[in-house]
């Protein structure tokens, strides 16, 4: 198949009359880039999602904001409106309350602007005017900072499993099946002291953990993950030069 | 809710916020429990200046290390201090065992009773005595 021939429609001069084919011919330029309807989408329906510079960050105290760039500014379809910001963009404050749960922020298209606002709910279906691009975790009292997430943002994205935090021991084997369908790509196995670290709280990452000598602690194939404690007393959880452990917290993650 | 896993021989072996692929060993069954897993983990705390969760490092010589405990609605609680298990009185759920730092060693303390109490977490404190 041949290139749709672009533009299809061609200049007229003052007073020559327009033919329906030029006509036809100009508005299929403009929705189809000249491709006939049955081999292209429209422009509309091909940027229905269409989503640029949209990053959302964690915002002190308990908020997030869309920040602008210039150089690539926050731009979103939003029910078929283009909207783009011209400043950063903030949810306003006190949007979080009620119990632990997992936040979905939108996007919001409002009559008489050609920006949108940011707004929150639980539930993650998108209503009119709305536009789904993100998530966030509130614990009950504060936003987890690092919860915060892009859905457009290219990158490592949330993870494909996520053990939540378990209580660990010296001397012991942890077995989580990671349901990906295949073995991942990469396994982080993450250290806290407290059950529920706050978002500055420090983490420790755990490679090693001591058996006498460091040893390395993980295995995973394409159906579990194995984590095995160390056997020596107070460094079998963590062997890590920023925290010795033998007790504490473990957190395992995977991405596929 | 809680989640937890029991080992053939009844010890709690280890708890989570979520069940999330967790599987089990031979003899091992779950249980769960109504508390949130902040609230399960708080049933008994043992720290040293605040410290929990990770190794303590005391120099010798030093004086005594004093673990706090914090086993709330408790009046005393049975911890094993390197297989030696003594009993500790709480005030408010509140109650300090002290440790000497005359010779270089480690003490690992536990609950005695592994049964009701988890041997993991912040339930279960090592303090290295180093030269």
């Amino acid at each position: 198949m041949s290139a749709p021939v672009y533009p299809a429609s061609v200049d007229v001069s003052p007073g020559q009359p327009t033919a329906s084919t030029q006509y036809n011919n100009l508005r299929k330029d403009a929705l189809t880039l000249g491709a006939a309807p049955a081999d292209a989408r429209t422009l509309g329906q091909f940027f229905i999602r269409y989503i640029s510079g949209v990053r959302l960050e964690y915002l002190a105290t308990n908020r997030v904001r869309v920040p602008y760039v210039t150089t690539n500014p926050p731009s979103v379809m939003v029910n078929g409106y283009l909207c783009q910001a011209t400043a950063s963009v903030d949810l306003p404050a006190s949007s979080f309350s009620g119990g632990a749960a997992t936040w979905y922020i939108f996007a919001r298209r409002n009559a008489g602007s050609a920006s949108f606002t940011l707004e929150i709910n639980t539930s993650p279906v998108e209503g009119t005017d709305q536009r789904l691009i993100g998530q966030s975790y509130w614990d009950g009292s504060n936003v987890n900072a690092s919860s915060v997430y892009t859905y457009a943002v290219q990158g490592l994205g949330l993870p494909d499993y996520d053990s939540g935090f378990f209580a660990v021991a010296d001397s012991n084997t942890y077995t989580k099946a990671h349901n990906l369908g295949q073995a991942p790509r990469l396994v982080v196995l993450l250290h806290a002291t407290s059950s529920t670290p706050n978002s500055n709280d420090e983490l420790a990452l755990v490679n090693t953990v001591s058996i006498s000598y460091g040893v390395s602690n993980m295995s995973w194939n394409a159906t579990n993950i194995i984590a095995q404690s160390g056997t020596t007393a107070g460094y079998g959880t963590c062997l890590n030069i920023r925290r010795y452990s033998g007790s504490g917290y473990w957190r395992l993650q995977a991405w596929k | 809710m809680a989640y937890f896993i029991r080992t053939a021989s009844g010890e709690i072996k280890t708890y989570m916020e979520a069940p999330a692929g967790t599987v089990l060993e031979t003899g091992e069954t779950w249980e769960e429990t109504p508390l949130t897993f902040e609230a399960f983990s708080n049933r008994l705390r043992l720290s040293v200046d605040g410290v929990g969760g990770e190794l303590v490092q005391v120099p010798t010589g030093s004086g005594m290390a004093h673990v706090q405990v914090d086993c709330p609605g408790e009046s005393s609680v049975m911890l094993d201090i390197n297989g030696l298990v003594e009993g500790i009185p709480l005030v408010n759920g509140k109650g300090t065992l002290a440790l000497s730092s005359e010779l270089p060693g480690t003490y690992v303390i536990t609950p005695a009773d592994r049964k009701k109490f988890c041997a993991a977490g912040e339930s279960l404190c090592v303090v290295e005595v180093s030269e």
